[in-house]
């Protein structure tokens, strides 16, 4: 939750900076522009999906007039059962078990992908012994562990800790792999003439490859393990956010249920924004690909 | 003068690329090499700067005093220009500040200092060679290794990237050797040239640039294309290239 409460107070800053720059400017004529300017930006990227948000919740009114509040609850019920939620503290415990689940399951396939990951990208045979099985693991629905897990594991955490760590350590896998044979060579030339070595040599050429190849599938496979986690939930695991949806769902609180699935969307949209802006922040030459050519001096 | 390779030998699997090249350069002297394209130029450099190793005689130059302006910038692209500058610094045991300020300096040398902190993406193919250029002056080294380093850029900032070459190596008392495909560079820039054969590569002819880089005005240098072209092994070399 820190997470979320940084990056929303980041997004603050940045928009107040922004008004900021707008009134300062002196020149009444530049702040009418910049304002006309600003408000057209705003417009041009808030006004389309704020209006398709509005259709949605029409649309969801205009059905939820037609059948019962089992079948479809309003807007304004599911707003209730959110906020009954959240005053009454029982989003806390389920959202944390859910988040454990998550991050103990990424740990270990971070750890278990990206060790043979790395024995892969150095070793030829390594790559080839295990590329068949890191594609029917990569190929394997995430529900056919589950059934597994169930029969292994009986019911329990344990469920949806394995599910996330086999479905996501393949892509791990793979992306480590790839980014150790995918190294440009004529970069590790450069690093030869210019006698990089040991850390040097790694924070040169090694880590910022790996970090620009791995971050992108961290942030799939975050969003992957999410999902993943929460059905394992419903089916296998007596906490957490899926075993909460499964509870309402048994007793037909079908506004409830529609809560849960709000949390989830804000959940994966905010670890999905928070590993976004870190890529944003670890990989500064990936952020503006604009080309700008200032004249050399003459 | 001094010894960097002697009789040295290199293949490809059975190929024969280059047999028995012996070459010798002195201090502040500017090395142009020239032959068919595909005879085995670049070959050499990556001998001398040791990303090859010979099969037969021997490399006599330290690896650690050599710097190669590739012919591709060859940029680290998660680096700006001056940390990219600064890579070849990175050998010499300095703190990152100190290395980042003694990049920034040569950046300005090499006319880029209002482009320290873009990244290679941002940057047009005339300022990354200048990147490449300054990264190599930053190593300070012996032997400066240049293989066509000016044949992907305008008229304009090849003449001007010519002329810091120039003037770098001759202040600094560097040897360069530049691989060129270009007869003119080669009259301008060098002080000797080594025309190379066919593959295998041997020298099959050498000659000397009886002028000083800045008495090379432009009426010698079309007069002495003229005369070059006339040797039977250089125009052998152009005849060869024209049917790759």
């Amino acid at each position: 939750m820190l997470g979320v409460l940084v990056t929303l107070l980041k997004m603050l800053a940045k928009g107040l900076t922004q008004m900021a720059t707008v009134f300062n400017a002196s020149d009444a004529g530049v702040w009418r522009l910049t304002s006309h300017r600003v408000w057209q930006r705003w417009g041009q990227s808030l006004l389309p999906g704020l209006g398709t948000l509005g259709l949605v919740l029409l649309l969801w009114q205009w059905g939820a007039n037609q059948y019962s509040s089992v079948i479809l609850p309003a807007p304004r019920d599911v707003a209730i059962a959110l906020q009954m939620l959240i005053v009454g503290g029982q989003v806390w415990t389920p959202i944390a078990a859910t988040t454990g689940h998550v991050l103990i399951g990424f740990i270990l396939a971070l750890s278990l992908g990206g060790l043979l990951g790395l024995l892969a990208g150095r070793h030829p045979w390594v790559h080839s012994s295990l590329a068949p099985v890191a594609i029917a693991l990569l190929g394997t629905p995430p529900i056919a562990w589950l059934v597994l897990t169930m029969v292994w594991f009986g019911l329990g955490n344990t469920n949806s800790i394995f599910t996330v760590a086999v479905t996501v350590s393949p892509m791990v896998f793979a992306g480590v792999a790839d980014a150790l044979v995918t190294l440009d060579s004529d970069l590790r030339d450069v690093a030869h003439v210019y006698r990089l070595r040991g850390r040097s040599l790694f924070n040169t050429l090694y880590w910022p490859h790996l970090l620009s190849r791995l971050l992108p599938i961290l942030v799939a496979g975050l969003g992957l393990g999410w999902r993943v986690s929460i059905m394992s939930e419903v089916l296998a695991t007596p906490i957490g956010i899926g075993a909460a949806l499964n509870t309402a769902r048994a007793n037909l609180d079908t506004a409830t249920v529609i809560a849960w699935i709000v949390i989830t969307i804000a959940l994966v949209l905010t670890s999905d924004t928070v590993l976004r802006q870190l890529q944003h922040q670890l990989l500064p030459w990936r952020r503006d690909r604009t080309v700008q050519h200032p004249r050399p001096a003459q | 003068m001094m010894r960097l390779l002697h009789h040295v030998g290199f293949s490809y699997g059975s190929r024969l690329i280059v047999d028995g090249i012996t070459l010798d350069a002195a201090p502040g002297e500017i090395l142009g090499l020239m032959g068919p394209s595909g005879c085995g130029k670049t070959t050499v450099l990556n001998l001398l700067a040791g990303l090859l190793f010979p099969a037969m005689g021997h490399v006599a130059v330290m690896a650690h005093d050599t710097a190669y302006v590739f012919q591709e910038p060859r940029l680290f692209p998660w680096y700006t220009a001056v940390e990219n500058i600064a890579v070849g610094l990175s050998a010499q045991g300095m703190t990152r500040q100190r290395r980042l300020r003694l990049a920034s300096d040569l950046a300005a040398t090499v006319g880029l200092e209002k482009a320290v902190d873009l990244y290679p993406t941002q940057l047009s193919g005339g300022m990354k060679q200048r990147v490449n250029l300054a990264r190599a002056f930053a190593a300070n080294p012996q032997l400066l290794l240049l293989d066509e380093p000016f044949s992907s850029l305008d008229m304009v900032t090849r003449q001007q990237l010519q002329q810091m070459v120039i003037a770098w190596v001759h202040h600094h008392q560097t040897t360069a050797i530049m691989v060129t495909h270009d007869l003119s560079e080669a009259v301008t820039m060098g002080d000797r040239l080594l025309v190379l054969s066919q593959s295998p590569a041997r020298i099959v002819h050498h000659w000397q640039n009886d002028r000083h880089p800045h008495q090379r005005d432009p009426a010698y240098v079309y007069r002495t294309l003229s005369t070059l072209q006339t040797v039977p092994d250089i125009a052998a070399s152009f005849n060869l290239e024209c049917q790759l």
